[in-house]
C-alpha cells in the first residue's frame, strides 16, 4: 500500500525536482494572515538569544542566536606581529569566519575587519594582533548581521577598549516592501537576477550601528533598487 | 533654561537655518522640538558634571563626564569632543588629585586581567635571550604587573644601559642571557620595541650563576653567587632584593 501511494504522489509532482518540493517558493507574505510565512509582522525581528563568557581559556567570547541563525565568536590576543606581516605604528586586527560544510564569501570578512577597525581604539596595543575568529554554526539568513552582533559582544566581554559595542542587522527588499530581519527561505525565494531581469529591484542591506554613539560602523548594500 | 531665545533669530525650518556660533538646536525634552541654546564652553567647566557615579555599572559608549583641562579620562575610557566615555564594561572609578587640580575618571573591571600592551612608557619586565656588541634582545613578559598572553620582542641598545658614563657602559658587562630585568619602553621601532635601562630602579632584577644558583648583588654593578663565589658585572636595579627581606635583623 505504501509503495503504491508513494508512487502516485511522485507521479502527480512530475516535472518539479526534489529541492523545490522541500522548500517551496511560497510568497514573502501569507496571503491569508497577512503576515509572514513564520507568523512575524514585516518590521519584527526574530527571538534572539545572547550569551558571553562560553569559552573560560579565551580573552573574550560570545554566542548569539537569530531564530534558528547560530554564531560563535572568540576573541584572542594581543599577539606579536610575526616579522612577515608589515610593521605598524597601530594595532592590527585578523578575522577569520568558518561555517559548518561550506566556505565563507571573502566579502565578509573584509567588511568584518573594516567594521572591527571602526570600533576597536586601536592606539592602545601598538605593533600587536588582535585576533577575532567567528564561526558560523548554522545560516538561516541575515549570518553577517549575527557576526557583528557576536564580535561586538565578545570585544565586550574581553575587556578590549571600544568605542562603543556594535549590533547588526539585515534588511530585505522586494522591490514593494521592507524586510525586517529575513530568513534563509525568504532570502531565497527573492531571486535577485530575476528581480533585475524584470527591473523591479530588490535587495539585501546589512547595517552595523553603534547604538551609544550614533554611528555606523558597516553598511553594505547587495541588489538594487528602482524609483 | 530656554530663556535666550530671542524671537528675531527665530526662523523657520524651510527658510533654511543659518548657523550662528555660539548656538546649537537642541531638541527640548519637555516639549518635544527643537531649541535653540546657548553652547556651554566644556573647556572651562570646573565642577566635575557627572553622568555616572562612582561605583556605577558601565557599558563601552556611555558618557561619563565633561573632559577639559580638569578632567581627564583614565584607564577604560576615552576622550572624544570634550566628553569622556567608557570604553569597557566595568565599574567608574573617580579619583581626585587636588594638589594638581585634576581628577581622572576612569572604569575597572574586577575578577580579568586588564587588556594591556607595551606602549611607550610602561615598564615592563623582560628575558634577556641573545646579546651582540651592540644591542641585547629580550621578550617581554609582563607589562607593569600584568601577564601577557604572548611573549613580545623587545631591544635595549648599547647607548641606553645608563645615563651615567654611558659611552663605557657595555652589553657583555650589563646583562647576560638568561637574566630578567626590568625596563622602560621608549620607542616604537620597525621590528621590535625598543626599551632603556637609564634609571636607577631598572635594570637586572634577577640573575642565576653558570653554577645554577641566584646571584645577590653586593653593589649595583656586580653580583655574587652565593655557593661558588663566583663575581659577574651587571647593570643591578635598585629595587628590594628578596634576599634582604630574608636575612633582616631581628
Amino acid at each position: 500500500m505504501e509503495t503504491t501511494s508513494s508512487n502516485g504522489t511522485a507521479s502527480k509532482l512530475k516535472g518539479f525536482s526534489r529541492a523545490d518540493l522541500l522548500n517551496p517558493k511560497l510568497p514573502l507574505i501569507n496571503t491569508e494572515t497577512g503576515k509572514r510565512q513564520d507568523g512575524r509582522d514585516i518590521n519584527e525581528v526574530r527571538p534572539v538569544f545572547v550569551q558571553t563568557g562560553i569559552k573560560e581559556e579565551s580573552r573574550g567570547s560570545s554566542y548569539v542566536e537569530y531564530g534558528r541563525t547560530k554564531v560563535i565568536c572568540v576573541v584572542q590576543g594581543p599577539r606579536d606581529l610575526s616579522k612577515k606581516i608589515d610593521f605598524s605604528p597601530t594595532g592590527l586586527i585578523s578575522v577569520d569566519i568558518q561555517t559548518v560544510g561550506g566556505k565563507v564569501p571573502e566579502r565578509f570578512t573584509t567588511l568584518m575587519k573594516d567594521a572591527l577597525e571602526a570600533i576597536v581604539i586601536l592606539d592602545k596595543f601598538p605593533k600587536a594582533i588582535l585576533e577575532v575568529h567567528l564561526t558560523i554554526l548554522e545560516d538561516s539568513g541575515s549570518a553577517l548581521a549575527a557576526c557583528i552582533t557576536a564580535a561586538g559582544l565578545a570585544l565586550a566581554d574581553g575587556g578590549i577598549p571600544v568605542f562603543d559595542i556594535m549590533i547588526g542587522s539585515t534588511l530585505l527588499f522586494d522591490g514593494k516592501q521592507y524586510y525586517f530581519d529575513p530568513t534563509r527561505k525568504e532570502l531565497d525565494a527573492l531571486d535577485l537576477t530575476e528581480q533585475e531581469i524584470n527591473d523591479v529591484g530588490g535587495g539585501i542591506i546589512t547595517l552595523g550601528c553603534m547604538p551609544s554613539r550614533d554611528q555606523t560602523c558597516l553598511l553594505t548594500f547587495e541588489g538594487s533598487k528602482h524609483q | 533654561m530656554n530663556s535666550s531665545i530671542s524671537t528675531e533669530n527665530k526662523s523657520v525650518a524651510g527658510e533654511g537655518i543659518k548657523e550662528d556660533e555660539g548656538y546649537e538646536w537642541v531638541i527640548d525634552e519637555e516639549e518635544g522640538v527643537p531649541k535653540r541654546k546657548k553652547i556651554e564652553d566644556r573647556t572651562k567647566v570646573r565642577v566635575l558634571n557627572v553622568q555616572a557615579n562612582d561605583g556605577t555599572f558601565v557599558m563601552p559608549g556611555q558618557k561619563l563626564a565633561v573632559a577639559n583641562e580638569y578632567f581627564e579620562a583614565g584607564e577604560g575610557a576615552y576622550e572624544f569632543a570634550n566628553v569622556i566615555y567608557a570604553a569597557i564594561v566595568g565599574k567608574v572609578c573617580i579619583e581626585k588629585f587636588p594638589e594638581q587640580e585634576l581628577t581622572v575618571v576612569s572604569v575597572k573591571r574586577k575578577g580579568k586581567a586588564p587588556f594591556i600592551s607595551p606602549t611607550i612608557g610602561s615598564i615592563v619586565t623582560c628575558t634577556v635571550v641573545n646579546r651582540t656588541y651592540g644591542l641585547a634582545r629580550c621578550l617581554i613578559t609582563h607589562v607593569e604587573d600584568v601577564e601577557l598572553d604572548d611573549t613580545m620582542r623587545g631591544i635595549i641598545r648599547r647607548e641606553y644601559i645608563t645615563d651615567k658614563n654611558r659611552d663605557a657602559a657595555e652589553i657583555q658587562s650589563s646583562f647576560g642571557v638568561g637574566d630578567i630585568i626590568l625596563a622602560r619602553v621608549v620607542g616604537i621601532g620597525e621590528g621590535d620595541f625598543i626599551m632603556s635601562t637609564s634609571e636607577d630602579a631598572l635594570g637586572v632584577a634577577s640573575a642565576t650563576s653558570p653554577a645554577g644558583y641566584q646571584m645577590i648583588p653586593i653593589d649595583w654593578t656586580t653580583m655574587e653567587c652565593p655557593v661558588s663565589k663566583a663575581r659577574v658585572s651587571r647593570k643591578v636595579a635598585k629595587i628590594v632584593q628578596p634576599q634582604i627581606l630574608k636575612s633582616e635583623p631581628s
